[in-house]
């Protein structure tokens, strides 16, 4: 582990690693949405159900990024490991996009069963509430110019967000809700026939890949913009001194 | 007709679709960027210390 604390180390492992994630990706989200098109349809929901594979993962994948995210922010506050910033910062858009997936889709659900594409339920307002979460983290390392102090800034608000996790978990069991309760991850096991569980598993399974995979990407692209940085600091200083040089001078 | 809501169905799939689209492209891009950003500036690099003095 402490290996690939070197982003060097983690550059190369990554780029042996990718190409066999980006296909297992591709090919178990083949597989979980062909079962999708293939599940039989609901009885009341008909085949709007099928909305449901898509909309399922991306609201655990949302929920599950934010956690990857809170786990980097204590890496970078608490152990300082060189790349737990890194990888905050990567996961902040990818959160955002399942996120937004989890929102639309769930609207296009909403307006053929409930008859209306938004309500502001418990589940969907605190769902909203960390897509604006994402989408402060995202401005807040834009802001911030060095990167240590936007990794510090970034992991306390954070650590901060992570409150709303809970809240979108148990929202439809603390308050009454229009957004129906959990009916996979429950006490007393799933509620869902096995038919149309073993596609949303699968679909699940594929969604998390492809995070990894895109999660990767963006961990490696977040190192060479530091490295392009430092190479940016180091050229300007080498550049000071020739400006400051007596030729400068006799000209002025 | 098979599918009633059928349009509903078929713009959740799009959207997905576009959105992992554009995280992907967006990933692409921005490292093809870096990269050639990086060769630009090393070009530089070498260019300061002179032939024969660059570190490896």
């Amino acid at each position: 582990m402490l290996k690939y604390a070197n982003p060097t180390a983690f550059l190369e492992l990554t780029a042996k690693l990718l190409p066999w994630l980006a296909l297992a990706s591709a090919l178990v989200l083949a597989i979980g949405l062909t079962g999708a098109f293939l599940a039989p349809p609901d009885y009341q929901q008909g085949d709007t159900i099928r909305i449901m594979y898509l909309h399922v993962p991306a609201a655990w994948l949302s929920m599950f990024v934010y956690l990857v995210m809170t786990s980097a922010a204590l890496g970078t506050l608490v152990w300082r490991h060189p790349l737990a910033d890194v990888a905050q910062k990567a996961a902040a858009p990818l959160g955002a996009g399942f996120t937004l997936i989890c929102l639309t889709t769930g609207s296009l659900w909403g307006r053929p069963e409930w008859g209306t594409y938004w309500v502001w339920d418990a589940r969907l307002t605190s769902e909203l509430v960390l897509f604006l979460i994402y989408l402060g983290l995202i401005a807040l390392w834009r802001t911030i110019e060095e990167p240590g102090r936007a990794a510090r800034a970034a992991a306390i608000l954070t650590l901060v967000g992570v409150v709303n996790i809970p809240i979108i978990k148990y929202s439809v069991d603390w308050w009454n809700t229009l957004h129906q309760p959990a009916s996979v991850f429950r006490l007393g096991g799933p509620t869902i026939a096995f038919s149309m569980l073993w596609p949303l598993l699968v679909s699940a399974l594929g969604f998390t890949l492809l995070f990894l995979t895109l999660h990767l990407m963006a961990m490696r692209n977040e190192i060479l913009r530091r490295r392009l940085r430092r190479m940016s600091l180091r050229i300007a200083a080498a550049e000071q001194p020739r400006a400051r040089s007596p030729g400068f001078e006799i000209v002025r | 007709m098979p599918y009633p809501h059928i349009v509903y169905i078929s713009a959740a799939y799009v959207v997905t679709a576009l959105i992992v689209a554009a995280m992907i492209a967006a990933i692409l891009i921005d490292h093809r960027a870096l990269r050639r950003e990086l060769s630009r500036l090393g070009q530089i690099g070498e260019t300061q210390e002179g032939p024969g003095t660059s570190r490896t």
